[in-house]
């Protein structure tokens, strides 16, 4: 049986939309979960009380997240090292991923595949050594060590989806440029960059959640509660014996905001940057 | 892709391209480097040995304990005539405190002083990583009434004493007399058989009679089932430290504990999966009706106003052929010796134990230690609550976990790292006989013992 | 081309190229230049840390006390162990089937949101928010909707009429790895989403056009076209994915640590368990080590395939 064109995107479509609301649901009922277990009050989050939705929402654990927690800092920790992690990742990876394409030197295939197998380092293996180095540089305990040991996962990555970008621009436009006098630092700001500019916004948009999410070095390298960020904060409402889920709620809710936010921002760049990348010229 | 060419500001193609390209570098960095440092100005930099008094604090599950450790620390810390500024005081709740120490000691930076259950005591230091603390015990022994001796043989590595008692931890069953009424009960019964027993009239899924600990997470679990073997004389080693798990004891234990899992299914199932606190949620979330655990779970019945306060009682855990007795076990403050000022860190301890300051945080830990001090027991918190008539009961028939013997460094890769309960959930999720379960932990136990080089 | 850059300027005479011209304009300083940074960081956060574990792998190392050498003491314990075997096959298959299953949800999601829809902006938006949600706050939300007592899903399953009582999800063996890889998927799937959407987005429409003027259905443009123009894709996507799914410990460390009876316990876990908790650093980093030649071969396959296709 052969269906008709029109027919046949008629079935997928309807097909699609049916696999849409499922997806939906899948991924919005863990959320739905957090906002109504936040809204609740303790005696209906346990019990046989406990039910779907609130039945007097209340905003009390947000109050006490936010006033008798250590919640806000951890929040602006996070939002510090995020934000530094992701624009120290731009400058360093555009810089290296713009010489692995487009400068010729010996080795240099070799080290755009050795920047693969940086990702196999699991941080579960890292961690001790990097806080020798982090405290040898006197940087234990502070944001600038985090952010210094993100830069390790989040610097390889940056610049193997910048690499593919790269690759995407003819290197007809430079050459052109560089005929008319421009250098090649140049040629990479005025040309690569701009029209670089949706995959930069990707690489970002990666870089700020890979870093808002780390949970292990965090846990390690950072000790005080004032440079504590989200990851190793919240799982801190688990006191062993203090449960609390209604707060935690609260927290996660607030906590997924920012990278949400990050992405508003950019999602107009977002799939089109990956776009460039993905067919690679 | 042209779209984006109104990105790239194509100004007058006449201006000098190298100089363009440099000042660009140098604004794109400049912005960069200012971003970031405005940011990071906003946080305080915290060096750990800046501060000449560094105090891990672990939560006590009750604010007004931990404030009056804080409050403690920071009167020392003036009557040494240091600033506020040179004490730093961090919270580690008990599930990080492995994790950070490992990390700590790795590069020469523990704090000076903490608190540590039996296991890290004994782990930090026969590595040798604790300060001989004989001058504070003296201290303390010294007070009216002494310490209780049961309280000191442990802390004893290494020719020194590397841990002062700061509390003694009474593992009480926690009971819902209310759900033990309702099936015909007035009490906790005597035998874990008439446990079983009554433990089945009380079980209605969801609500579960017995809230046993058997996750992979260290010490609750193992503390749980060594109550059931304990019952029957089992141990985990003999007087001289040698493994001497392997016995009918344990299996009839182990075998019971199958039977209350598999057969009887009066324990909740996913009881397996439990991190340390699950016992605790579970009673005080009210979906079990019984369960061993420091009584840090009774203290947050009471900070909480929880409505199962009054029907709560304590208890020791049911007995069997070998008697009716509970586990217990001793907190100690710990000092380490990268400590740069030794005597300040030991005395921060000192200032701890001294008996008015002890009484009251022992009194805002709401029963969650007993005093070391025995005189302390006189005071009117400890009549306050009937339940507490049970709890003293309990610490009284207490034997530590690893009676006869004590805690080695071997056994406490034992206990770290969930040997005896892994054979447990090899029992009860594989299926695996009580009786190879038994041998294969003892096996297990023997290799262990073998590579640190004690004797087996 | 040192020279072409300094001669075409107009308005400035010609003058010899300063330092920084000559600098900027040589390939191989330049190259180093602009790859130092991405060294710097690379050998002290990555790299260096990398040996010095490797090194511990046959050591025997207690935190803060002088190593000792053992030579394959390590590697020995733990291929004798049966439980590590078993950690070993859970890897394989939570790894196998996490990465398997975010690939076919993700490709679906992708296709869904690549046909015309009104308000597919807010469809698309919704479906990547699980990517926003840290994994640790993922996992505590999972943990609390998995709830043998007041979870989302044992409430919705008893309303519904499926079940008596609760389930412990993350406890019984049949359920349990199933559960952990479900909450690994929910985390993971939008990163799959994104990336094979801006892959749909970048097949040139002429191709389905000229297809759909031969008559092919939606099934065959699927696997003529779709298909093939995705390879790439297809392969980044996987390998990134897979060390990250791999190498993760937060999902199983929060909601299971390993149990029921090691069933759910994965290789990065249970290094983390035996480094931290029980204080042996060089058995913990040989576990991790296992890992590593599972991975590089993984990699180099599809490496060597994507090489070949850039060559071609």
């Amino acid at each position: 049986m052969q269906l008709s064109q029109e027919a046949s995107r008629r079935l997928s479509r309807a097909i699609g939309g049916g696999l849409l609301v499922v997806l939906i649901l899948w991924t919005l009922a863990p959320l739905f979960w957090m906002v109504s277990t936040s809204l609740k009050h303790q005696s209906e989050i346990f019990g046989p009380k406990a039910g779907l939705l609130p039945v007097q929402p209340t905003l009390e654990n947000y109050v006490v997240l936010l006033r008798e927690t250590n919640f806000p800092t951890y929040f602006r920790n996070s939002l510090i090292v995020a934000t530094a992690t992701t624009l120290l990742s731009l400058v360093i990876a555009s810089l290296g991923a713009y010489a692995l394409t487009r400068l010729k030197f010996p080795g240099r295939k070799l080290f755009a595949q050795g920047l693969v197998y940086t990702y196999l380092m699991p941080s579960s293996l890292l961690f001790i050594p990097l806080l020798v180095i982090i405290r040898s540089i006197g940087l234990e305990n502070t944001l600038e060590g985090l952010v210094f040991s993100y830069l390790g996962f989040s610097v390889p990555f940056c610049t193997w989806l910048l690499m593919g970008y790269f690759m995407s621009i003819p290197i007809e436009l430079e050459e052109s440029a560089m005929i008319d006098g421009c250098s090649r630092l140049g040629v990479l700001f005025r040309i690569v960059l701009p029209l670089t500019l949706p995959a930069l916004a990707a690489v970002a948009f990666f870089s700020f959640t890979l870093s808002w999410n780390e949970f292990i070095y965090a846990s390690v390298l950072v000790a005080d509660v004032d440079v504590r960020t989200i990851p190793t904060g919240i799982p801190n409402f688990i006191v062993e014996d203090v449960f609390f889920w209604g707060p935690m709620m609260a927290s996660t809710l607030i906590s997924a905001i920012p990278p949400l936010v990050v992405y508003f921002l950019f999602q107009r760049f977002l799939i089109t940057g990956l776009t460039l990348g993905a067919v690679k010229g | 892709m042209t779209v984006y060419h109104h990105n790239h500001d194509g100004k007058d193609k006449g201006m000098t391209e190298k100089k363009y390209s440099r000042r660009q570098v140098t604004k794109f960095g400049a912005a960069a480097v200012a971003g970031l440092s405005a940011s990071f100005m906003t946080t305080r930099r915290a060096s750990a040995r800046e501060a000449k008094l560094v105090f891990w604090l672990q939560p006590n599950f009750n604010k007004t304990a931990d404030d009056l450790l804080v409050e403690q620390t920071m009167e020392y810390a003036r009557s040494k005539g240091l600033k506020d500024s040179d004490v730093r005081i961090e919270k580690v709740p008990g599930g990080e405190v492995a994790k950070r120490i490992a990390a700590a000691l790795e590069v020469g930076a523990p704090p000076d002083v903490t608190r540590g259950n039996e296991s890290n005591i004994v782990k930090w230091g026969t590595d040798g990583h604790l300060l001989d603390l004989k001058p504070v015990i003296d201290g303390m022994k010294a007070q009216k009434g002494g310490i209780n001796e049961n309280s000191m043989p442990l802390a004893t590595i290494n020719g020194g004493i590397r841990g002062a008692p700061m509390g003694i931890v009474a593992n009480a069953a926690h009971v819902r007399i209310d759900k033990f009424k309702e099936a015909g009960y007035n009490s906790l019964p005597n035998t874990w058989e008439g446990f079983i027993e009554a433990s089945r009239k009380i079980t209605k899924p969801p609500f579960y009679s017995f809230g046993m600990a058997l996750g992979l997470a260290p010490y609750d679990s193992l503390l749980d089932v060594m109550s059931v073997v304990n019952a029957y004389g089992g141990t985990l080693i003999d007087k001289q430290n040698r493994p001497a798990f392997q016995s009918d004891a344990a299996v009839a234990g182990f075998k019971l504990i199958n039977r209350m899992y598999n057969e009887d299914k009066i324990i909740p199932r996913g009881a397996v999966s439990w991190d340390n606190s699950g016992n605790n949620k579970a009673f005080q979330s009210g979906q079990v009706a019984y369960v061993l655990n420091p009584t840090s779970i009774y203290s947050s019945l009471i900070t909480d106003k929880s409505p199962f306060l009054d029907n709560t009682v304590l208890d020791i855990p049911p007995g069997g052929p070998a008697g009716r007795f509970s586990t217990v076990e001793i907190d100690h403050y710990c000092a380490f010796d990268k400590a740069p000022d030794k005597e300040l860190a030991m005395g921060l301890i000192a200032h701890f134990m001294k008996p008015e300051n002890y009484n009251r945080f022992i009194a805002e830990a709401g029963g969650r230690y007993l005093p070391v001090y025995p005189e302390l027991l006189n005071d009117p918190f400890w009549s306050s609550k009937p339940a507490f008539t049970g709890l003293l009961a309990a610490a009284k028939t207490g034997v530590s976990p690893f009676f006869p013997g004590l805690l080695t460094p071997a056994l406490s890769e034992v206990v770290t790292r969930s040997i005896i309960v892994e054979e447990v959930q090899n029992m009860l999720i594989k299926g695996k006989e009580a009786e190879k379960a038994v041998a294969d932990a003892h096996k297990t136990m023997v290799d262990i013992f073998k590579r640190v080089g004690q004797p087996t | 081309m040192t020279e072409a850059a300094a001669s075409d300027d107009f308005h400035i005479p010609p003058r010899p190229p300063s330092r920084w011209e000559y600098i900027s304009n040589d390939v191989r300083t330049l190259a180093v230049l602009f790859l130092l940074p991405t060294i710097v960081v690379l050998v002290s956060v990555v790299l260096y840390p990398f040996i010095y574990a490797l090194v511990l792998s046959f050591q025997d190392k207690r935190p803060g006390i002088p190593a000792r050498f053992i030579g394959l003491n390590n590697y020995i314990e733990l291929f004798s162990s049966a439980d590590f075997l078993q950690i070993l096959y859970n890897t394989v298959y939570y790894t196998g089937f996490g990465v398997l299953i975010k690939f076919i949800i993700g490709l679906a999601s992708a296709l869904v949101l690549n046909q015309p829809r009104r308000f597919n902006n807010i469809y698309r938006t919704i479906l990547f928010i699980p990517w926003a949600v840290p994994t640790v706050i993922a996992s505590l939300v999972w943990l609390w909707v998995y709830d043998e007592f007041n979870g989302l899903l044992n409430i919705l399953l008893i309303r519904l009429g499926l079940l008596d009582h609760g389930v412990a999800w993350l406890a019984e063996p049949k359920y349990a790895m199933w559960a952990v890889i479900a909450v690994v998927v929910w985390n993971g799937t939008p990163f799959y989403t994104m990336h094979f959407l801006a892959g749909l987005q970048a097949i040139p429409k002429e191709l389905y056009e000229a297809a759909e003027i031969d008559g092919a259905g939606q099934i065959r443009k699927f696997w003529h076209i779709t298909v093939p123009s995705m390879s790439t894709v297809f392969t980044i996507t996987v390998m990134l994915s897979t060390v990250f799914t791999s190498t993760s410990i937060v999902v199983v460390n929060i909601m299971t640590n390993g149990a029921p009876a090691n069933l759910t316990q994965i290789i990065p876990n249970e290094s983390f368990n035996v480094a931290i908790q029980a204080s042996r650093m060089g058995l913990g980093s040989a576990v991790n080590m296992v890992l590593f030649p599972f991975l590089v071969v993984f990699i180099v396959i599809l490496t060597r395939r994507l090489l070949r296709k850039d060559g071609g």
